[in-house]
């Protein structure tokens, strides 16, 4: 992690509600105008983090530096992180204009300088005009903006964003990553981002921490934890995975997967008795007349793809095809040929057992 | 709750740790102590005072000489036994009244039934005998209605004695019953009873197996609150009981009358006997049946009634709030007719009266001060107990809502004992008057403002926190405004119990210094029922114009009232 500037930096963080260890040794350098997101199931300590960096809860133990300073026993309203709160939390009583006002009439600023400042982050979340209605007078998408800009209008070093997106609807949500990529890329933000969707973590995330149980699963490049995830843990939580546990070995020079009735070519994989090989439902192709066969036991339709659920031997591996014009379709019962990628992506077998998902 | 914004690390026993969090915001602190010391000054030791009079103490050792006197006079085991015996049917015709008005009002969208809603809550704004007054008038000995059948068929016939009582209590109690059990039969999840009806059963089934078992706890309190304020009842024994011994009512002679403190506590003592028995069981045992299994969000209105269902129901709403008009119109009339009944010629010669409105105004003035108070102590309390760490919690938050159950007869004798002398000699004074009211009934404010404070997420006081806002700074922008609606429900009742109230102020009032509603009550007693009429009706229209100018800004602000 050396080769992060360490903007904001968590250090062997350590927090504890009686017997559970919500946030277990955290260590995480993170850079100035890096947008970074806390993923994982509930429960896994993710809100618990973002508190204690926005000084809503204590930690037991460890340090939180921030541009250099040491943030840890300043209260929230002395460290200049922005929290937006995941159900907004704008104050009901107050207008738009008055609830971003609110923050700068404490630090006791000028009439006309709050002004300035409201109007120019009004414009930089595009809610012009927008000053004089009430919280419940706008749409959830433009709530959710308020809240922003009234943390963007204090001009914290760090966002800290609370499952934003989580009370708005699936197209708005879209639209909203896209709005907070924008804002990032415009003003230099530094933002931390909790989410317990995938897919939103993929999508909008210079970095991503799996977390589970309090400790850090992966710390990665989105398309690194997707295509290298480290454990059985993150294959299974970020997107859907086929592992299948088998044996790696070589003969006549070549390299082979073995497991049951499916028996692959792979290449760069070390030998090995006990191997996991982790193979994302797109990377399989069905055909008619491979060696591998199959017999297709459940079909879901899902617009753009199609997946399909085949049983070989003991094993039943998901099948995800894109539906193009041309693509072949198949029926449930039928014989099909599977043909595995030959550069499978291999993860060590945990010691215990991987703990049920909650999602 | 891990919510909770936390303080500096701390280590050492939890009860030091709580101790330490308390202190830490040393304004709210205070508050929180002085608090405490009027609650135990002004709910506590008063009843306190009552159960160590009813002993003797005072008066040389302590003595069981006047709980075996009480058991030894027919005439106070009789005021006990009618107490019970009135309160338990009158509770028993108001929770049946108050089911079958509840359903009509709430299966029924029509103005008809709104009008219904209204009358039934008519008597909130009347002072508590009104109905002893009209029934007076009706069927009193020389009532209009007695004269007529004396007349037609020379029966002799008088309202006067229990049953009296019993019609009066079941009328002014009614709406305290009709509002709970109406609220249970509103927030109830509709789509329940229609799957019910979907399922085959037809309404009376529904209702006897759905319906008013899932509002049952709703029912259970209503009919226990109905069951205390009946059993305290004062002011209706004293004017149509006819000479019947009722508890409160005699604790009050023997204090007047006699001097008898000690035998007056000893009443005082069977009055909050059952009064803290239900108390306590509607705090800690009722509390825990489950409402949020029964509301839920479903847009779906309630199905039509049915023709017999509704037959039924609309045949006793009509006929109780029928009646509750005629009452009401009774006390109009004989407020400007000479005598009611006797001479109907119209005066305004009622009105004229120097004490009656030196009385009104008082009780506004005096009325408006309380429930400033007890609102604003209400959300300030409210505020605390939903948010802070403080040590005995629990225990303040029990003794400010038992001040709601204590009768206010035992109050009232409980007041005199304390305050009668120092260190804090007030008897007489309007500020102890003020301070009854006040303390009586801040629990009101103290509950709406919890419940309105779990309704505001933490996250908006971390908010205020995070962008830079203290802890009395957040109180002051955030919470009160938010508040608001709990300030003016506790004020509003406040006032309207204030403006009526009289079993526990009629023994703080001094010479001169006259209550409308206990200046009433003496008016009602010494049978100027044409007096006693007009001013009441003053009072209702007083009562009912504040409501009116509280709706009216409720409009002007969009503050939800």
């Amino acid at each position: 992690m050396s080769q992060h500037d360490g903007f904001l930096s968590l250090k062997n963080l350590q927090k504890q509600f009686g017997d559970v260890k919500a946030v277990n040794n955290i260590s995480v350098d993170i850079d100035k105008g890096e947008l970074i997101s806390f993923i994982g199931p509930s429960g896994c300590g993710k809100t618990t983090l973002l508190r204690i960096i926005g000084g809503f809860q204590e930690h037991d133990s460890g340090s939180i530096t921030l541009d250099n300073e040491k943030i840890d026993h300043l209260s929230p309203e002395n460290r200049s992180t922005g929290m937006v709160f995941q159900n907004y939390a704008l104050f009901p009583h107050m207008t738009v204009y008055q609830n971003i006002e609110y923050g700068l009439k404490i630090q006791k600023l000028q009439k006309s300088e709050r002004k300035k400042r409201i109007e120019e982050v009004l414009s930089q979340v595009q809610l012009e005009g927008y000053g004089d209605r009430k919280p419940s007078e706008l749409s959830g998408g433009q709530q959710q903006r308020v809240a922003i800009a009234r943390c963007l209008v204090l001009h914290p070093k760090v966002l800290l964003l609370d499952e934003p997106l989580s009370n708005l609807d699936a197209k708005l949500r879209m639209t909203m990553r896209e709005e907070i990529r924008r804002l990032k890329e415009e003003l230099d933000l530094t933002i931390i981002f909790v989410t317990h969707d995938q897919e939103e973590a993929l999508s909008i995330s210079d970095r991503m921490i799996v977390l589970n149980d309090g400790n850090i699963q992966q710390l990665d490049k989105p398309d690194l934890v997707y295509t290298k995830p480290q454990n059985e843990f993150v294959a299974n939580f970020v997107g859907q995975a086929n592992i299948i546990t088998g044996s790696v070995n070589t003969s006549d020079g070549s390299t082979y997967f073995h497991a049951g009735e499916i028996t692959f070519n792979v290449q760069d994989a070390d030998p090995s008795e006990d191997a996991m090989a982790v193979i994302r439902p797109e990377q399989i192709a069905l055909n008619t007349d491979g060696p591998i066969r199959g017999e297709i036991t459940k079909i879901v339709y899902n617009g753009s793809f199609t997946r399909y659920f085949v049983k070989i031997d003991e094993f039943e591996v998901m099948v995800d095809t894109v539906n193009t014009a041309y693509s072949l379709r198949y029926q449930k019962g039928d014989r099909v040929g599977i043909e595995f990628p030959d550069t499978p992506h291999f993860i060590k077998k945990s010691k215990k057992e991987p703990e049920k998902l909650s999602v | 709750m891990d919510t909770e914004i936390s303080s500096p690390r701390q280590r050492g026993h939890p009860w030091f740790i709580n101790l330490k969090k308390f202190w830490s915001e040393p304004g709210f602190a205070i508050l929180t102590v002085i608090l405490a010391v009027f609650i135990l000054l002004f709910i506590v030791s008063p009843v306190f005072a009552v159960l160590l009079k009813s002993f003797g103490m005072g008066t040389g050792a302590l003595t069981m000489d006047y709980y075996s006197e009480f058991f030894s006079t027919s005439f106070y085991l009789k005021s006990l036994l009618n107490s019970i015996s009135a309160a338990l049917i009158s509770t028993g015709i108001v929770t049946f009244l108050s089911i079958a008005v509840s359903l009509y009002v709430t299966r029924s969208q029509s103005f008809v039934a709104k009008s219904y809603r209204g009358a039934a809550l008519l008597p909130l704004v009347a002072p508590p005998f009104i109905f002893s007054l009209s029934l007076i008038i009706l069927f009193g000995r020389n009532g209009i209605i007695t004269q007529w059948l004396d007349g037609m068929f020379g029966l002799e016939f008088s309202i006067y004695g229990f049953w009296g009582v019993v019609i009066s209590q079941v009328l002014g109690y009614f709406p305290i019953g009709y509002m709970l059990v109406e609220s249970a039969l509103r927030n109830m999840n509709p789509s329940l009873e229609h799957a019910s009806g979907d399922l085959g059963a037809n309404q009376w089934k529904t209702l006897g197996k759905i319906t008013i078992p899932l509002a049952k706890s709703g029912i259970i309190k209503a009919s226990l609150l109905v069951f205390v304020m009946a059993l305290a009842d004062f002011s209706n024994p004293l004017i149509i009981g006819g000479g019947k011994p009722f508890l409160a009512s005699e604790a009050y002679l023997l204090v007047v009358g006699q001097q008898n403190m000690e035998q007056a506590a000893v009443l005082g003592v069977f009055l909050i006997i059952p009064s803290l028995i239900i108390f306590i069981f509607q705090t800690y045992f009722l509390k825990d049946t489950n409402t949020e299994m029964i509301s839920g969000e479903s847009g779906a209105a309630n199905a039509p009634l049915t023709k017999s269902v509704k037959a039924v129901v609309v045949g006793i709403s009509t006929l109780f709030t029928a009646f509750i008009i005629l009452l009401f119109a009774m006390v109009v009339l004989g407020a400007f007719v000479k005598i009611i009944g006797i001479n109907n010629t119209f005066t305004l010669e009622h009105f004229s009266n120097r004490n009656g409105w030196d009385s009104l105004y008082t009780s506004v003035i005096v009325s408006f001060i309380s429930a400033i108070l007890a609102a604003g102590i209400g959300i300030l309390q409210g505020y605390l107990f939903a948010r802070k760490t403080i040590p005995g919690k629990k225990v303040l938050e029990f003794l400010t809502l038992f001040g709601l159950a204590v009768p206010g007869t035992v109050m009232g004798i409980g007041y005199i004992l304390i305050f009668n002398g120092p260190p804090l000699f007030l008897t007489g004074t309007v500020l102890l008057i003020v301070l009854n009211m006040t303390f009586r009934k801040i629990g009101v404010g103290l509950e709406a403002s919890i419940s309105k404070m779990h309704q505001i997420d933490t996250s908006m006081e971390e908010a205020s926190n995070d962008l830079g806002g203290g802890p009395y700074k957040t109180f002051g922008k955030i919470i009160v405004p938010l508040l608001n609606p709990a300030f003016i429900a506790g004020f509003v009742y406040t006032f309207m119990t204030a403006m009526v109230s009289i079993s526990s102020v009629i023994f703080l009032i001094a010479p001169g210094t006259n209550l409308a509603a206990v200046y009433i009550l003496n008016l009602a007693e010494q049978a100027k029922i044409g007096m006693a009429s007009a001013m009441s009706f003053i009072l209702i229209v007083i009562v009912i114009s504040c409501m009116g100018i509280l709706k009216w800004i409720e409009k002007r602000t969009g503050v939800r009232i």
